[in-house]
């Protein structure tokens, strides 16, 4: 007997419109140990949500089938802060570690921080984590972007990619939900979401 | 079902300049419940740098891929800067017992603090915990040396093991940085640094 580990994409990056919610469909962990969700957001608009913020709920439920049961197990506030949207000055191949920017990240970015790029193709969005800054210059990364981008592309600064990792070994299923309903002043947002699930093989 | 654990060397004794990233080789975590991490760091430097040097542990849920990295725990260094001290005495292999009349130490070498043998050949350096401080003469290894060192060699009185325990339950990769940007671009100082795991698997 030995651990073994599941991978899987519970969203692809997508938009959240204001007011509304997003839940995924009910994930199976009868044999899961523990789990850790990757949790991607990003607030859209260059304007807060007011004194409350978005969430992201891990729902559980210790029945298969019963949608009866679902109870709220974990609970992930999200910063409620506005989004400095910065631009990128001029074209950026995969694999670059490195953005040319425009003019406005000084004091908007610390190291670590992730931003999150705004391709006009919705399959190349992405986040990046950012590994230093040289002020109304250059972000630069730890690793490299996923994507080719075009010069001009929005950058989004208010990013934020959370891990979650609990045990479900009295769990049935699980399922995870954004809210934007509960906001004081609801916005636009882009989420995603990765699941890896330890089990016994 | 039987425990079992593997030591990996994640980062070797190395010097690492400021600012600059060095990063582990990526490890496959797929079988293994959890990392017990070592560091070892010291600044290389008499200045201070003006915020602390990071050593990051990260995972991954992905077999591949470079999108999802993300920072499980952090070790961030203090901004006190190093001091110069000297050998006065040639050390030997097995010795315990550091000589260095060249002043106060034992303000910034606590009792099991660790100090840093700074050989002239950098493969001879070594951390070295002190067990016993008679502040300005000398200092008594919980250990022997492993190296030899000379009179006249620097020892710096600023190093810092420490010990983490991060869980991998659900978490496919592994890998550690030691991120000397944290400092930001002004201000930085170059460290000498090292890291071991050791993996627990079921």
């Amino acid at each position: 007997m030995a651990f073994g580990k599941i991978n899987s994409v519970i969203w692809v990056p997508q938009t959240v419109l204001a007011n509304t919610y997003l839940v995924s469909a009910p994930i199976s962990v009868p044999a899961a140990l523990s789990v850790t969700f990757l949790l991607y957001f990003v607030n859209l608009v260059a304007n807060s949500f007011g004194n409350v913020g978005p969430l992201f709920v891990i729902y559980a439920s210790d029945s298969d089938t019963d949608d009866s049961g679902w109870i709220p197990f974990c609970r992930v506030a999200l910063p409620r802060n506005s989004a400095a949207i910065d631009t990128n000055s001029s074209a950026v191949a995969a694999d670059a570690t490195s953005i040319a920017t425009t003019t406005i990240n000084t004091g908007n970015l610390d190291n670590n921080n992730w931003i999150f790029i705004k391709d006009v193709d919705l399959a190349a969005w992405e986040w990046m984590r950012i590994r230093n800054v040289v002020t109304n210059t250059s972000y630069n990364f730890y690793d490299g972007i996923h994507f080719a981008h075009l010069a001009n592309t929005p950058i989004h600064y208010a990013a934020h990619v959370v891990q979650v990792t609990t045990g479900v070994e009295q769990f049935k299923r699980l399922r995870l939900a954004f809210m934007s309903t509960h906001c004081s002043t609801p916005r636009d947002a882009a989420v995603a979401a990765k699941l890896c699930t330890q089990v016994i093989v | 079902m039987a425990i079992a654990k593997d030591y990996v060397e994640l980062l070797a004794m190395q010097a690492l300049a400021a600012p600059a990233i060095v990063k582990s080789a990526e490890q496959n975590v797929a079988t293994y419940l959890s990392v017990t991490l070592v560091t070892w760091f010291t600044p290389d430097s008499t200045a201070s740098p003006s915020t602390g040097f990071i050593f990051q542990f990260e995972g991954n849920l992905d077999d591949t891929g470079d999108s999802g990295w993300f920072t499980i725990d952090q070790v961030q260094s203090d901004t006190a800067a190093s001091f110069n001290q000297t050998l006065d005495n040639n050390v030997g292999v097995g010795d315990t017992t550091i000589v260095d009349g060249g002043g106060s130490f034992g303000g910034f070498l606590p009792l099991l603090g660790y100090s840093y043998l700074k050989n002239p050949t950098f493969g001879l350096n070594e951390w070295v915990r002190a067990g016993r401080v008679n502040d300005g003469v000398s200092f008594v290894t919980m250990d022997p040396v492993t190296n030899a060192h000379a009179a006249g060699q620097v020892w710096r009185n600023m190093a810092r093991v420490t010990v983490r325990v991060v869980p991998l339950e659900s978490v496919k990769r592994f890998r550690v940085l030691a991120n000397n940007y944290a400092n930001g671009a002004a201000g930085d100082q170059p460290n000498i640094i090292r890291v071991q795991g050791t993996f627990t698997k079921g």
